[in-house]
């Protein structure tokens, strides 16, 4: 009965809180992005209840919270009761007054404990999504490497690389080039990554995505050597490309800046679209066109 | 993928339709309203453009931008 006690207590107090944590930091970071080897993990749920524990019991002795509800009498009562069945038969009545003590101690330290670990990954949170303002608002290097030891090991590099984390600031979006193994060049913007267990990247989505035609571009080359790269990008239509990434053979990450004026606004446009607006905008300069003065 | 996974690649979709349909929108409005377009243009410097999804005003200095 002691053996299954102490289990217990070591479930609650020491893996409960990695659980927590974890739990609480999948909101913004997928589970399965966690990089961590089995050191790692053992390392993570000894410091996630170490440090929160220590806390716990220093808020404890300070408050005197412990002793408000019983002694140490009542901890030797209830455990010699657990593991000696002669001690419970000889002692029922001292087991059950000190059992309920002791049960009010032991809650008095698990929901501080979960309240500090609660805090602390809440905290972690708002420090992953915030990273890159964090990180600018940092001088020393010593600081950003501190923020970076702490915040980083928890994300996988693919989740770091591939989303918003590293912007500079919110006027620039993800974009990337990929080559995939077959040699397609593809480039659109980065909505969404999967990763494994492992935290390897297991599929790339983007969208705004332009396939570039290689070979009709190498044979133009060869005919005509002044042709232009930009000619031979072709809008991929659809909602959303996915790129799966056992066929990405490279990346090239792009900070790129939103393409918007200074209301905000902002629109996509092909080049017979551009085409097409410039070629509405060049009329505002013809006096009398379309009833009115140029502007 | 779990069911949040699910939903955040269904929100990104429903936002890329938005976005591709608020877009052909306004092109197909900017060229077949050219005569309404250019007025406005040239008394107020920007256009109020209906989509399904509201209106859009795009100022004069937007366009440019974006052909720029």
């Amino acid at each position: 009965m002691l053996a299954l006690s102490l289990t217990f207590l070591a479930a609650t107090f020491i893996l409960g809180p990695d659980l927590l944590s974890r739990w609480i930091l999948s909101f913004v970071v997928p589970r399965r992005s966690l990089s961590q080897n089995r050191g790692e993990e053992v390392m993570r749920a000894i410091v996630w209840a170490a440090g929160p524990l220590a806390l716990v019991i220093l808020w404890t002795w300070v408050g005197h919270t412990l002793a408000s509800w019983g002694s140490w009498g009542d901890v030797r009562v209830v455990s010699s009761g657990l593991y000696s069945s002669s001690f419970f038969d000889g002692h029922t009545d001292a087991f059950f007054r000190a059992l309920p003590r002791v049960l009010g101690m032991v809650g008095s330290l698990l929901w501080r404990l979960y309240l500090i670990v609660l805090v602390c990954a809440v905290a972690l949170d708002v420090a992953i999504l915030r990273y890159s303002r964090l990180r600018s608002m940092l001088k020393p290097q010593w600081a950003k490497s501190l923020l970076a030891s702490v915040v980083l090991p928890r994300v996988s590099e693919w989740h770091v690389l591939l989303s918003d984390m590293l912007l500079p600031t919110a006027e620039v979006y993800l974009g990337v080039d990929v080559l995939t193994k077959s040699g397609t060049l593809y480039e659109g913007e980065v909505q969404d990554r999967m990763l494994g267990a492992d935290g390897s990247l297991q599929t790339l989505t983007l969208a705004g995505v332009r396939r570039f035609s290689r070979d009709a571009f190498h044979k133009a080359l060869e005919l005509d050597g002044s042709v232009r790269r930009e000619d031979f990008w072709r809008n991929v239509p659809g909602e959303l490309f996915v790129i799966l990434g056992s066929d990405i053979a490279s990346l090239n990450v792009r900070y790129e800046p939103k393409r918007a004026g200074a209301s905000g606004f902002t629109l996509e446009l092909s080049k017979d679209e551009a085409e097409s607006v410039r070629s509405l905008l060049s009329k505002l300069s013809v006096p009398g066109t379309n009833g009115g003065e140029g502007i | 993928m779990n069911g949040r996974e699910i939903e955040h690649l269904l929100s990104l979709i429903d936002q890329n339709m938005l976005r591709n349909t608020r877009r052909a929108e306004i092109l197909a409005y900017l060229r077949d309203n050219e005569p309404a377009v250019l007025g406005a243009l040239r008394s107020t410097e920007k256009v109020t453009v209906p989509t399904s999804s509201g209106s859009v005003e795009i100022n004069l200095a937007d366009l440019q931008a974006l052909v720029a």
